[in-house]
């Protein structure tokens, strides 16, 4: 086995002195307390694909870096010998507002491109937390979204191809950049997701959307989240185009809310959102249990609500909290909710939700966890498996991780054995990270 | 393994009245909406996922190929059994499981007809929108193959946008669900490659589609020009002003008089584009939006403009678009359909280009355009009776196809590559490109037994070759 100074000389004798990051920061780069031999960042696929061959041939593992934002994803990996970190790779290769299409190199933050777009009235329809950090290729990887998800969808749903280095160093591209493609296998969606353990995204096109020509967030407080489970049922049934539907518990923002909110978002242009905002109003108003004085447009909700719900799953809580994403039918969010809520109380854990009732995802914070917290997720795993949701835990301190189900009860079956087996035999992508501990 | 034999073991499985061997039967089972053909030995049409699994472990085990058939109606040769062996027909799985309206989702076998699931959700205020031309006859199970679009998925997205889960029995007749209703399920998005796959990954025994509430209200609006560039310049300023219409067609003038004479949709005879615009949602702002794409057309040139606002008037206005290919009978006894897209913003480009190998190979071809996307439809008339033409529509269709990627664009939309474009691909993806997803067929299939003979460069002819050898 190679040694970390020999990793160093080989790394830096790829991407050059200059791109390697000095081992005095390294620890930065810290993969659930596993500090990496050597950190990387590369300015050209043609040196990501030479490390990657690199390591490879050395039985080095790799894990790529985009803005850092969801390092805490996933299980503990087994090894992390070269982090690969994206940040050089950040232009922006072609933006065409004409033809309403954006490629860039993976390591663009989104922010830097929902900035270009503006100008243009366009706009990336994707909302993740922390958009100055989180870069494209992350957010692909991760799957990442935010409340927009409701009328735009995920990740998949905006990229167009992709360009992705795979563990030998080889170099591929799919899909391509028209908004209709259906030449060969839709290999990006096989990366969306699965967090840069079948390859390394480097590239990535998406589709772009206008920008609304305006945003009206209506919302009304609720005393107990079943009353707000239902207001926004009725919200999803009224005759309105939600852009965002969210329901949030009362510690969840800090200094807010006498009770649940539940706060919609409408845009588009001003004759169609109008009657909507009308229409939403009534429809909380005619909900029991609302507090009056609450119900209305909700000011300043673009500079100040959405932004801090879209990073809250990231900052919520703190540094000791386990924040656990629940994906589940929209008709079981109130049962959602109200489950965690009472397997926390059972476990004397304090929890704050975010509930996206549209999808259904539900995030829960659970503060200040004790001992106890790992029966509680138990109790919670099983109550989603009987549900036929999902679960995962998307941050949690690095002591808990270890006893925490990390994915829930997902395994990787026999087909994503040999997916895995396929595109990474050596195991060098992110091992250990991913369901199944793939 | 002998005909005779294969027609028995599936029978077995599936029932006598479920197979087919006699010639004329498995003949109509070879073909589908392109110019190719090939015979199956056997066709089945099974009832269940449980047969199906059946089905394909036969196949794995006797090493015969094996292709799944919807409606048959798909353009690039998806369906056709190059190869032989066993067509799977999903004629008999055609229920619709289950319709959730809290929810909204709906479970369908893959014989589930395209129109038929909105039609079972519409009473519950829900659409499967999704909608190819082929809509009124192709199944569920065939767009998921193809990852088929239409005029709708302008605003709402390709047929990958609207399935949330898949149940799959893969080659090994082993059966999976991928995806569901719960969002973000970790794992690979198996679901997410096998869409679009053309059947060479596995065979789709269930789906779970999205429904979105049916939108309440809409307006059409026809608009004609006297030139083809005008219309494709209206369609870029219409979406530069941020509005994204549900659909935006074109049809050049040679399409718009072929249609005149076939349904009298009363197009003025010197026209040379017409262009339809539908946008939809609830009622509000719809006929401000309706006005502004007006204005934007009249800027561009528009002549005439029809509007429409009841669902009569604007069927009115689609029935020339939907009568298009049908209507392409009034110019020449066949037509050779292609499906090229570019950057929206090389439509006129490429409408230019099209004109020139038109009269450079001595064609006669029409246009239709999901104009929104940049997706042409080139229709090329041809009478099949004359020597050597078809080697002709094939060179002006190739000719189109190149210059489509040459201009950023892609060799296909909406129809698949199937045998048709395969050996196109090469203009798109390089050896390392196709390297992956070589890999991934080595996955799912290792044997090669589905679909074989598509989609990537030579398999067609590897698998003609292998038969040539075999029946040396």
């Amino acid at each position: 086995m190679i040694d970390n100074k020999s990793i160093v000389e080989r790394v830096a004798g790829i991407t050059g002195a200059s791109a390697l990051i000095p081992a005095a920061e390294t620890p930065s780069y810290a993969v659930d307390g596993i500090v990496p031999g050597a950190v990387a960042a590369p300015d050209s696929v043609e040196q990501v694909s030479r490390l990657l061959a690199f390591a490879s041939d050395n039985d080095l593992s790799v894990v790529p870096w985009g803005g850092g934002t969801s390092m805490a994803a996933g299980s503990v990996p087994r090894r992390v010998d070269i982090v690969i970190s994206t940040q050089r790779l950040a232009r922006i290769l072609d933006y065409s507002p004409d033809d309403m299409t954006i490629t860039v190199q993976a390591g663009v933050p989104l922010a830097q491109v929902q900035r270009l777009m503006a100008d243009h009235g366009q706009m990336l329809a994707l909302d993740p937390p922390l958009p100055e950090r989180a870069t494209l290729g992350g957010i692909l990887a991760c799957n990442a979204s935010g409340p927009l998800r409701y009328q735009f969808g995920m990740p998949r749903d905006a990229c167009l191809g992709t360009v992705v280095v795979y563990a030998d160093g080889t170099v591929a591209k799919a899909g391509g950049r028209t908004v209709k493609n259906v030449a060969g296998y839709d290999m990006s969606r096989l990366h969306i997701g699965a967090l840069g353990t079948l390859g390394i995204i480097v590239e990535a096109t998406f589709k772009v959307a206008p920008v609304a020509k305006t945003l009206v967030t209506v919302g009304a407080a609720f005393p107990t989240p079943a009353e707000a489970t239902d207001a926004a049922r009725a919200l999803r049934m009224a005759r309105i185009v939600p852009w965002s539907l969210a329901l949030v518990s009362p510690t969840a923002l800090r200094g807010k809310s006498d009770g649940y909110v539940v706060a919609v978002r409408l845009g588009g242009q001003p004759a169609v959102v109008g009657p909507q905002t009308m229409r939403a109003i009534d429809t909380l108003r005619s909900m029991p249990g609302q507090a009056q004085a609450l119900v209305g447009e909700m000011g300043n909700a673009e500079d100040a609500f959405w932004p801090a719900l879209r990073d809250w799953p990231a900052t919520a809580g703190d540094t000791q909290s386990v924040l656990v994403r629940i994906g589940a039918a929209p008709s079981q969010t109130g049962t959602v909710v109200a489950t965690v809520q009472d397997i926390a109380a059972r476990y004397g854990l304090t929890v704050s939700t975010l509930a996206y009732p549209g999808a259904a995802t539900i995030y829960c914070c659970l503060a200040e966890p004790t001992d106890s917290v790992v029966d509680a997720i138990a109790g919670l795993v099983a109550a989603v498996k009987e549900w036929n949701g999902n679960l995962s835990i998307e941050r949690c301190p690095l002591a808990l991780k270890e006893r925490l189900p990390v994915w829930g009860t997902a395994t990787a079956d026999a087909l994503s054995k040999s997916v895995k087996q396929a595109y990474d035999p050596k195991g060098i992508l992110n091992p250990g990270r991913f369901v199944g501990g793939l | 393994m002998e005909r005779q034999t294969l027609a028995a073991q599936l029978e077995r499985i599936a029932g006598k009245d479920a197979v087919l061997s006699a010639p004329a039967d498995l003949a109509v089972y070879g073909y589908d909406g392109s110019i190719e053909r090939h015979m199956p030995d056997a066709v089945v049409l099974p009832t269940s996922t449980e047969q199906v699994a059946a089905i394909v472990r036969l196949a794995s085990d006797a090493n015969v190929p094996i292709v799944a058939r919807g409606a048959g109606t798909g353009v690039s040769g998806g369906s056709i059994p190059v190869a032989g062996g066993i067509v799977l027909g999903t004629a008999r799985m055609k229920r619709i499981l289950e319709i959730n309206v809290q929810d909204r989702y709906a479970v369908v076998e893959p014989g589930v007809i395209n129109v038929d699931v909105s039609a079972a959700t519409a009473p519950y205020g829900l659409a499967y929108v999704p909608d190819p031309s082929s809509q009124t006859v192709s199944t569920i199970g065939d767009n998921v193959a193809e990852n088929a679009g239409g005029p709708h998925c302008l605003l709402y997205g390709m047929t990958a946008n609207h399935v949330l889960g898949l149940e799959v029995v893969l080659a090994n007749g082993q059966v999976v669900e991928v995806g569901g209703v719960a969002p973000d399920a970790p794992g690979f998005d198996v679901r997410g490659v096998m869409i679009g796959s053309e059947g060479t990954l596995g065979i789709v025994t269930k789906i779970v589609v999205r429904l979105i509430p049916c939108p309440s209200d809409a307006r059409t609006l026809l608009a004609m020009f006297n030139q083809l560039e005008d219309a494709g310049r209206a369609v870029s300023s219409i979406i530069a002003r941020g509005i994204i219409p549900a659909a935006m067609e074109i049809m050049d003038g040679r399409m718009m008089r072929a249609v005149e004479e076939a349904v009298h949709a009363g197009y003025p005879p010197d026209a040379e584009a017409v262009l339809l615009v539908e946008v939809d949602g609830y009622a509000e702002g719809l006929d401000e939006m309706t006005t502004e794409i007006q204005d934007i057309c009249c800027q561009h040139g528009a002549g005439q403009i029809r509007l429409a606002a009841t669902a009569d008037e604007r069927a009115g206005l689609w029935k020339g678009r939907k009568s298009a290919f049908g209507a392409m009978g009034r110019i020449a006894p066949a037509y050779y359909i292609q499906d090229g897209v570019v950057p929206r913003s090389r439509l006129p480009d490429i409408l230019h280009y099209v004109v020139e190998v038109g009269e450079t190979h001595g064609l006669q071809i029409a246009n239709v355009l999901h104009a929104g996307d940049g997706n042409l439809h080139p229709l090329v008339a041809f009478d099949p009776r004359q020597p050597g033409v078809l080697a002709n529509v094939r060179a002006a269709s190739s000719d189109i196809l190149k210059k489509c990627v040459e201009l950023g664009g892609t060799i296909t939309g909406e129809h698949g590559v199937g045998l048709e474009k395969q050996d196109f691909m090469p203009w798109l993806f390089s050896e390392a490109d196709l390297l992956p997803m070589h890999t991934l067929k080595m996955v799912f299939d290792p044997q090669g037994i589905l679909n074989p003979g598509k989609m990537f460069p030579g398999a067609h002819k590897g698998v003609q070759q292998r038969q040539v050898s075999r029946d040396a």
